[in-house]
């Protein structure tokens, strides 16, 4: 099971349209601590395509060992079921901080509203 | 240290037993070996377990290598057999079935432990994961 498409969302560019609000933020109190420029932005992309590539290689793992299974060269039945069991929870957290990723950011597209 | 560490050392706990459970399997299966006396007599294999340190390492144990029992074996009055010496003596291994038996039910056990720590492991990242949601 292949998640390439996944990996493309970690090129995902800074949140560019926070910009001119960083930018008003600055000019009315200069007192506020800096927001998060377009440096973090991208460390945030970096974390999350880190993220999905560690992904990736738990489910590799997992892959290989199921194929290892099905051909009769798996050596140690558990190490298939713990392959597949990091892989799954992998998957779950890698969701689950997309999803907060994602309510953060409609929080914040709903402030124009 | 990988993210959900608890599963992976419980892990290389698993297959230590596994090899324990191989280990006294290959002794059972070899108890009664009848060997000449001039000959060796079937070694019994035990398994070394040595921890590998957390911090370091990953934490969790591996198997260090494998100790034999001696090869003198017991001799057996047995003249009827084709292979007994002059004397009507054969050699068998020195193993005890009961001391066998008892190290099968720690190795099971210490096996089916190992894995209830994977599962809980795994209830334990779930429910992590789970925090804030609904």
């Amino acid at each position: 099971m292949s998640i390439d498409a996944i990996g493309s969302v970690g090129g995902i560019a800074p949140l560019s349209a926070l910009s001119p609000l960083t930018a008003a933020m600055n000019t009315t109190d200069t007192n506020a601590p800096t927001a998060a420029g377009p440096a973090a932005g991208a460390n945030f992309g970096n974390m999350v395509a880190q993220g999905l590539q560690k992904l990736q290689d738990t489910q590799n793992t997992a892959d290989n060992l199921a194929v290892e299974a099905a051909t009769g060269r798996l050596t140690d039945v558990h190490d298939y079921i713990i392959a597949a069991t990091e892989a799954s929870l992998a998957t779950s957290l890698t969701v689950a901080v997309r999803n907060k990723a994602l309510d953060a950011f409609n929080e914040i597209m709903r402030m124009q509203a | 240290m990988t993210i959900f560490g608890a599963i992976g050392i419980a892990g290389t706990g698993v297959t230590v037993y596994r090899k324990w459970l191989d280990a006294v399997a290959d002794n059972v299966a070899n108890i009664n070996d009848a060997v000449p006396t001039s000959g060796q007599a079937f070694r019994a294999r035990y398994i070394q377990a040595q921890a590998v340190r957390y911090g370091d390492g990953d934490g969790g144990v591996v198997v260090a290598g494998t100790a034999l029992g001696d090869p003198k074996g017991r001799l057996v009055y047995e003249p009827e057999n084709p292979i007994a010496d002059r004397e009507g003596y054969v050699k068998y291994p020195d193993i005890d079935l009961g001391s066998q038996m008892t190290q099968l039910i720690m190795a099971q056990r210490a096996y089916q432990a190992n894995l209830t720590v994977v599962d809980r492991a795994k209830d334990s990242y779930q429910a992590a994961i789970q925090v804030g949601k609904g």
